[in-house]
């Protein structure tokens, strides 16, 4: 079975979402996936990054973190690794489901869409080091 | 992302394309926030060549729809592309926003009853 893999350095910027989603998107045409997973990997990239700039570093600066992806067929694991302080997006409760403008939250869908396009999402702190892992599989593995 | 901007029959219509990310939405925000600080803003926005959106994008669109029918308008959007649908639906807007084929349609729907 053919592995591939592949990091990049991301400084602190919203200017390299557009380089970084072009780069999750590689990973997905390695793995195989469909058009319409490769574009909800690149949403929950594009998500999980711009709250590493926002909340982890309080906004754009000098930092950076990096984002790896391996791409065995079929499936495609993505770690982003940044050394902000901790974030744990799974201690954020999800959104309601809005009914009516008066109850549209304006902002929180970043989340809630990592959680809705990817199979698999999960968290880890240690050494100071937060490791988000998320995964995309093609259909037919569940 | 580019934007322009027209009015027909007094709706102004904002032809939005490219990406629209954290990076972008910043400009999106600014344009639509001025076009519903007025009283009753009537906006229709075309995203038809908006091949990307993401959760900062759609938080503009949001903020612009709470602002305009605060002033007792409305922002509707005009052919959005199959991606901005799809995040529309994943953010389960897609009932929120009044989606329509075209601009014409967008534009005229404000004649049919009040805004």
């Amino acid at each position: 079975m053919t592995v591939r893999r592949s990091e990049i350095r991301v400084a602190t910027r919203y200017a390299e979402l557009e380089r970084l989603c072009a780069f999750v998107a590689e990973g997905a045409d390695a793995a195989g996936l469909s058009a319409q997973a490769r574009d909800h990997v690149q949403l929950a990239v594009d998500e999980a990054a711009t709250n590493v700039i926002q909340h982890g570093y309080g906004g754009e600066g000098d930092e950076s973190f990096t984002v790896a992806w391996t791409a065995e067929p079929g499936r495609l694991t993505i770690v982003v690794t940044d050394q902000a302080p901790p974030f744990d997006p799974a201690s954020i409760p999800d959104l309601p489901t809005p009914e009516n403008v008066d109850d549209l939250s304006v902002g929180g869908y970043g989340l809630r869409f990592i959680r809705q396009v990817m199979d698999e999402v999960d968290y880890v702190r240690r050494d100071g080091v937060n490791r988000l892992t998320l995964v995309k599989k093609t259909k037919d593995e569940g | 992302m580019m934007i322009s901007r027209e009015r027909i029959a007094e709706i102004d219509v904002y032809h939005i394309a490219g990406r629209i990310d954290s990076t972008t939405s910043p400009d999106l925000d600014e344009a639509l926030l001025a076009a519903t600080a007025t009283t009753a803003p009537r906006i229709v926005v075309e995203l038809a060549g908006a091949e990307y959106i993401s959760s900062a994008g759609l938080r503009a669109l949001v903020s612009a729809a709470k602002s305009a029918r605060r002033q007792g308008g409305d922002v509707r959007i005009a052919q959005p592309s199959e991606r901005v649908s799809e995040v529309l639906k994943l953010a389960g807007l897609e009932s929120i926003f009044a989606l329509h084929p075209d601009v014409a349609s967008a534009v005229a729907s404000f004649a049919v009853g009040a805004a």
